[in-house]
């Protein structure tokens, strides 16, 4: 009798991140496209399309982080923004005031963001969603003023002239070489998140944002387990943070608003929280559409002033998150999971 | 094995829910604890299982122990470690985790693979229903699939004592047997000693070889099983207890006048 429906038949399979030849050839097909996406984007003839995958994917990096702090262990961090920028001037004052190269000063300073997590989550960790919002908020602000206050972080003028990396001899200054350092990290980060998802620890993230009581009464110490949900959110802030600044080469206090916070908030929410695809997806998702709203912008179809602009674009992602959470509750995923149960299922419907 | 003696609890500082409340769970035993609404059955676990902090209570006097050593004062997370499993009322699934990865939540304590293996094997022979839900989002069980996922999820830790509230809500008669013939072999194969609170008195005595009847957090009865059972009928009188031998709520008990206390 032929086989019906597409489901797994091993449990190895079940365990596999790639269970099937049909995601082999995605993932493969994939592969090709974002390898060869600069020539792609050639064609458009307009290079700002590279720029903007660029901090697409410096975004992904640091969006991903958040999913762990927020979309995973559910703790609301309005602060991520900070987190990036604290990143990105340690990143850029261990090369411009200690002379590190790059490759010594990104992890130095993605560490170090991960230690500022930890001491900014500290005293918000036990109590629940509310108050670590409010604390890392506070955080955000804190931050600014500090960094505005030093000297050594150039206050409001920031720091300028930030090194850029140097692999065997090759400088990464153009965007294209720019794309595939930052491409090859971003794809680093993607599995380590969705590996963290299926470990003993990605498992407690999501068993005290489930339901902290019970996680308790099963052994999971609640406290350290929040504890370590922000340190690693704050390490893929630090990383983003830190190839951010090399990739702009300037760093300034304006490049990082409480919007951002937000926004990559939303982008958690549009994707489908605690899921790493979802972040990734989430930030595709909106990104284009600010992309979109900026050609439209920038073209002279529409004249605008580039205030009112800003407005606008705002406008449409708060729209965007409230539609999805009246629509679509648990994101763009759900919808992809409800497309693909019912492909594995055909013909039988669900 | 476990005891707890002079238990007083208070909720924000000012809600008293335990007055005085001595228990003891002997080795492979299974106690009922019985009482009806308010009477302090789940905050005599809470105090047991150390969950009672979480929630803003406070442990006033007395103690708890287990093997002679006091484990009241210990986070929830220690009192877990040494073995004391506490089911919360209310199928507390993760339900956004599927059936499989909540049962290994239950083995989080654990490091050795092969054994999580293996108990997981057992967990859906004890549990056949849930064996092909295994890769199903929890929150999408039914109400008794979750209780059992939930008592599963909690033998993943191989528990010396299982703190079970009200494995019975809200299920229908002939699944809370099946939930009771299980549990009472779990107990015979596995030497789990259980502490069991239970409004439907008739069915925990069915399964347990001891019993205590709470009322406004004391103890107002206990005996063997087939005592307290024989009991229920007089215990009806002054207890709330119904005829089935369910506890009834304060506002319908025998003796208050219809449209009396309570009413509206």
């Amino acid at each position: 009798m032929r086989r019906r429906g597409r489901g797994r038949t091993d449990y190895a399979r079940d365990l596999a991140l790639v269970s099937s030849g049909q995601q082999w050839l995605a993932l493969a097909v994939l592969a090709l496209v974002l390898g060869l996406l600069p020539l792609l984007l050639a064609w458009t003839g307009n290079r700002s399309w590279l720029t903007f995958t660029n901090f697409t994917l410096i975004t992904i990096i640091a969006v991903i982080g958040l999913n762990v702090t927020t979309g995973m262990a559910g703790l609301v961090s309005l602060g991520h923004s900070a987190f990036i920028m604290v990143g990105g001037y340690l990143a850029a004052l261990l090369m411009l005031e200690a002379g590190w190269s790059f490759w010594a000063a990104l992890p130095a300073a993605t560490l170090m963001t991960g230690v500022v997590g930890l001491v900014v989550a500290a005293p918000a960790i036990r109590l629940k969603g509310f108050y670590v919002a409010i604390v890392t908020l506070a955080f955000f602000f804190i931050a600014q003023f500090i960094l505005r206050s030093l000297d050594i972080t150039g206050g409001i003028h920031g720091l300028i002239g930030i090194p850029s990396p140097v692999i065997g001899g090759l400088r990464i200054r153009t965007d294209q070489h720019w794309y595939y350092l930052l491409l090859v990290v971003g794809v680093l980060c993607v599995l380590a998140s969705a590996n963290l998802t299926r470990s003993r620890m990605g498992r407690a993230f999501l068993a005290i944002r489930e339901n902290d009581v019970a996680a308790a009464g099963l052994g999971i110490n609640v406290p350290l387990t929040r504890l370590r949900a922000f340190f690693v959110g704050s390490l893929f802030a630090g990383l983003a943070g830190g190839l951010w600044a090399s990739y702009v080469s300037v760093i300034r206090l304006d490049q990082f608003t409480i919007w951002d916070s937000i926004w990559y908030l939303g982008m958690i929410v549009i994707g489908g929280g605690g899921k790493t695809a979802g972040a990734v997806v989430g930030v595709l998702f909106l990104r284009l559409i600010g992309q979109v709203l900026h050609v439209i912008g920038t073209s002279g179809w529409i004249p605008l002033s580039s205030n009112l602009a800003i407005y606008i674009t705002h406008t449409v992602y708060g729209l965007a998150v409230i539609l999805f959470v009246s629509f679509w509750p648990l994101g763009l995923m759900s919808v992809w999971q409800k497309i693909r149960v019912n492909y594995k299922r055909w013909p039988f419907g669900v | 094995m476990l005891v707890a003696s002079g238990l007083k609890a208070v909720y924000g500082g000012v809600v008293r829910a335990l007055e005085d409340v001595s228990l003891a769970v002997p080795e492979r035993g299974i106690v009922a604890l019985l009482g009806s609404n308010g009477s302090g059955k789940s905050t005599a676990l809470k105090s047991v299982s150390g969950v009672l902090k979480t929630e803003d209570g406070d442990l006033t006097e007395g103690k708890v122990e287990l093997d002679g050593r006091r484990i009241d004062g210990l986070v929830p997370e220690r009192i877990a470690r040494l073995g004391v499993c506490h089911v919360l009322q209310g199928r507390s699934v993760f339900p956004q985790l599927t059936t499989e990865d909540n049962l290994l939540m239950g083995a989080y304590l654990r490091r050795d693979r092969q054994g999580i293996h293996e108990d997981l094997a057992r967990a859906f022979e004890y549990f056949p229903g849930l064996a092909p839900l295994r890769a199903r989002k929890s929150g999408y069980l039914s109400g008794g699939e979750q209780q059992m996922l939930v008592i599963a999820r909690a033998l993943m830790s191989r528990p010396r004592v299982l703190l079970l509230d009200e494995p019975s809500l809200g299920l229908a008669p002939g699944i809370i047997r099946e939930l009771l013939s299980i549990l009472r072999r779990i107990r015979d194969e596995e030497g789990t000693a259980m502490l069991i609170a239970e409004q439907n008195a008739v069915a925990a005595l069915g399964v347990a070889d001891f019993g205590y009847v709470l009322q406004g957090g004391r103890v107002a009865a206990s005996g063997a099983s087939a005592e307290l059972a024989e009991h229920t009928r007089v215990a009806s009188a002054y207890m709330g207890l119904g005829e089935d031998g369910a506890f009834l709520s304060r506002h319908d008990a025998p003796g208050t006048p219809p449209g009396g206390e309570g009413q509206q």
